[in-house]
């Protein structure tokens, strides 16, 4: 007899999907797979923003992930690399692309893509290699609410800008905030009180040494007519703290504005304000040490509010891994914040802090029960019913030296094998809760494809429940065949997008 | 639904409830059953398939009744018997399969503990909503007590599962306390639902302090006749047909503490106080102040 069997008896155990319930949530089999294989472009990889604008739903992407990955350092250690790719990643078409589709005629058009421009030292290089946010937004100079649109700009490219649409078929730009020309992408379009409020999100101080999620900025900029672009500092420089790496993620919430930051050194922090005087306004710091539990917490990755409450979303920048700064692999937590700032833990790991004992609500351990989700990426409300995505990087596992995993995995991975843990773990998940408290998987899965290794966007509208993925395994996937490596196009490679809702819902 | 309602005994793990619920087993009306652990799936194909992937033990409960009940034993081929009878009815519900065991042991009532049940609030709250007629007892332990001797288990294996550690600080350490608040908070949230006559609550240390006032004052409860003879069963836990480690295909199905030794020893270690450093930590923490303000709404001091 062991003594390790029998404690594994008295933690936590696996459990299988729990019967659905017939009072309206949704269930996997309730969504149809409306975009696949990106758009017919496996170099769409992300389905990295997504908006609902006059009875449309719009897309934008981000291409060549995999490619990008490669020329930055540190680069991951994987052998071979996941998807063929050349070592010049300007030899990829990333020309950034927006969709539309029309519910009522079920269809799809490509409504933008990213010209090539001049480049600094190249003679041809995408303007816009990903587009990382959307909002609808009606400032003084605007005829009418319009699309509005954050960009990411190549190294090789002007820095970004903001693309902005009135009729959704033409897109003009706007300036962005006076950001310092390092800052490369960014991606929150926040609207509180009459002001779009946005931050740097992604930065590069050199070829290859670009980082999609630590900027090289870390202020709030607002500004309450994007066509002038009367952008002004909404906040103080990382709040007054360095390690504020980068602001992240903000949401409107009881009259005030919640900021997010990534902060590899301490864990991420939560800030609000009430706009009350400014800009820049004053602002309270919320939450702090990743909700103490440190840089495991490194970003505040997600934010939604769902009956009195503002859930929150955590993770570790490269998904759940940050290699720079040699953080994780760990999971994400799931919070949630009252109005008075008290806080629940609702998935995650128990712990004493300063705040009082914290204990995961809904029973789930980080990542729902799953160490190779790196974010809780995307929530988003339809109905009655709070959804909550991941980014998983399970499907990562055969390209991977295992000699550095955690205690835990190994185990796992002994017992399975690799292509049996990706079997089991592969593909993104999606939780749904009607009280942030009692949830329950609607996917594990990728929705079926393994591929799909993140939930990236989700947008509830009357025609039902929009789900956007992250898919950079495509167009090529490498794959092992008669004991070596091989490259092979793959159909369920790029981006999928999914309508989950009855057949007749907003008919 | 099933014939008898069911006893459910619940408690954070290390209270003894394992014991309590063998020992009322025991009684000459009643039927202690393993864990069955029916809450990890919605159907007998889900369990099987569960207990395929889990590292622990699992399934061990399971097998070991079905294999008592319907394959004439608990020898490692009537287990295999057992998974293959299991098998079988891969499409009943998980409750199907308690209302059949129910019906095998009728009329007794069937008492079983499930230690994994209350780690998940809406398990709790689905398994009773699925066996309304449930009477469900809470055995609590003082935390103090409870935890050290947790935190002693815990230090021994290489794997120690992220429920029993403290991760507010770097690197985490073992507190069972966490695990114990959480437990007792999901049961006492669950319980609230219930009918005050459906429920109850006993303090561990009564068990082993005063066995037979205890064990009278539950049989009232539950209706079932107390006598010399009943009480004699009920302390002779030992003699149950799980209680002792089991053949190698299935070897546990109840808590380790109560296999280790199933005879019924009348020491405890005593109440102690609520206030003070927590003795399995190294930073001189004291218990939380929600442990403590639970455990006082226990009776605790």
């Amino acid at each position: 007899m062991t003594a390790i069997a029998p404690l594994r008896e008295i933690g936590e155990l696996p459990r299988s999907p729990l019967p659905a319930p017939a009072d309206g949530g949704l269930r996997e089999s309730d969504f149809r797979l409306i975009n696949d294989s990106g758009f017919g472009d496996g170099l769409n990889n992300y389905a990295h923003s997504m908006a609902w604008f006059e009875g449309k739903l719009y897309v934008g992407t981000t291409r060549g992930t995999w490619a990008m990955t490669k020329v930055n350092t540190p680069v991951p250690d994987l052998k071979p690399w996941p998807t063929e790719c050349p070592d010049d990643v300007y030899q990829v078409d990333r020309r950034a692309e927006i969709w539309c589709y029309v519910p009522e005629t079920d269809t799809w058009t490509r409504v933008y893509q990213a010209a090539y421009v001049k480049g600094r030292t190249k003679p041809v290089v995408p303007r816009y290699i990903g587009y990382r946010g959307m909002t609808i937004f009606q400032g003084p100079t605007d005829a009418k609410p319009c699309l509005y649109v954050s960009t990411w700009a190549p190294q090789q490219a002007e820095p970004p800008d903001i693309l902005r649409s009135e009729d959704g078929v033409t897109f003009g730009t706007v300036p962005r905030p006076p950001w310092d020309v390092t800052v490369r992408s960014f991606r929150t379009l926040q609207v509180f009180k009459g002001r779009v409020h946005t931050s740097p999100t992604g930065s590069s101080g050199a070829a290859g040494k670009s980082q999609e999620c630590v900027a090289s900025e870390a202020a709030v900029y607002c500004t309450d007519d994007m066509q002038t672009a009367r952008w002004q500092p909404a906040s103080e420089d990382s709040f007054g703290d360095p390690t504020n790496l980068t602001v992240f993620e903000m949401a409107e919430f009881n009259g005030h504005l919640y900021a997010g930051t990534v902060n590899a050194a301490q864990g991420f922090q939560l800030w609000k304000t009430d706009g009350a005087s400014g800009p820049p306004y004053q602002w309270k710091r919320v939450l702090q040490h990743g909700a103490w539990r440190g840089p495991f917490n490194e970003v505040c990755g997600s934010l939604c509010v769902f009956k009195g409450a503002l859930y929150v979303g955590t993770g570790i920048v490269n998904g759940g891994y940050h290699r720079a700064e040699k953080i994780g692999p760990a999971a994400p937590e799931l919070l949630r914040v009252w109005p008075d700032d008290s806080w629940d833990l609702l998935m995650g790991y128990s712990r004493l802090t300063p705040d009082g004992l914290k204990v995961p609500l809904s029973g789930y351990s980080g990542g729902f029960d799953n160490i190779f989700n790196g974010y809780v990426w995307r929530m988003g409300v339809h109905g009655d019913w709070l959804y909550a995505g991941t980014m998983s990087w399970a499907n990562v596992i055969p390209y991977l030296h295992v000699e550095m995993w955690p205690e835990e995995m190994l185990v796992l991975m002994q017992r399975w094998g690799k292509e049996e843990m990706v079997r089991r773990y592969g593909g993104c998940s999606l939780y749904r809760s009607r009280d942030g408290v009692r949830w329950e998987p609607v996917t594990r899965s990728g929705f079926g494809n393994k591929y799909n290794w993140g939930i990236r966007n989700i947008v509830s509208t009357q025609h039902g429940l929009f789900i956007g993925t992250a898919n950079p395994f495509g167009p090529t996937v490498a794959i092992r065949r008669d004991k070596r490596w091989v490259y092979v196009d793959n159909p369920r490679g790029g981006c999928e997008v999914f309508l989950g809702g009855e057949p007749d819902a907003g008919k | 639904m099933i014939v008898s309602a069911p006893l459910l005994v619940l408690s954070a793990p290390g209270a003894e409830a394992a014991r309590l619920a063998a020992m009322l087993g025991r009684h000459p009306a009643a039927y202690g059953l393993p864990e069955l652990n029916l809450h990890l799936a919605p159907t007998v194909e889900g369990l099987l398939s569960v207990f395929q992937v889990t590292q622990g033990n699992a399934q061990d409960g399971l097998l070991r009744v079905v294999a008592e009940l319907y394959c004439g034993g608990q020898g490692d081929a009537d287990i295999v018997a057992a998974r293959e009878w299991l098998k079988r009815r891969a499409d009943w519900s998980s409750m199907e399969l308690l209302d059949e065991l129910g019906e095998r042991i009728a009329p007794k009532l069937p008492v079983l503990a499930e230690s994994s049940l209350a780690w998940r609030l809406l398990e709790v709250e689905a398994w009773l909503a699925r066996v309304p007629d449930a009477r469900v007892l809470q055995v609590v332990r003082h935390p103090r007590t409870q935890c050290a001797e947790l935190a002693s288990r815990l230090q021994g294996p290489l794997f120690v599962p992220p429920d029993y550690k403290d991760y507010g600080v770097d690197p985490a350490v073992i507190d069972p306390q966490l695990a114990w608040y959480r437990i007792n908070r999901n049961i006492g949230q669950a319980l609230g639902a219930l009918p005050a006559a459906q429920r109850r609550q006993v303090q561990a240390e009564d068990l082993f302090a005063a066995p037979e006032d205890t064990l009278r004052a539950l049989c009232g409860w539950l209706g079932l006749p107390f006598g010399e003879a009943a009480l004699y069963r009920m302390m002779h836990a030992e003699d149950g047909p799980y209680a002792r480690i089991g053949s190698t295909a299935a070897p546990y199905g109840m808590e380790l503490e109560f296999h280790e030794a199933p005879q019924f020893s009348g020491r405890l270690r005593p109440r102690l106080g609520l206030e003070g450093p927590a003795e399995w930590r190294r930073d001189g923490k004291a218990l939380a102040a929600e442990v403590v303000t639970l455990a006082r709404s226990y009776g605790y001091r």
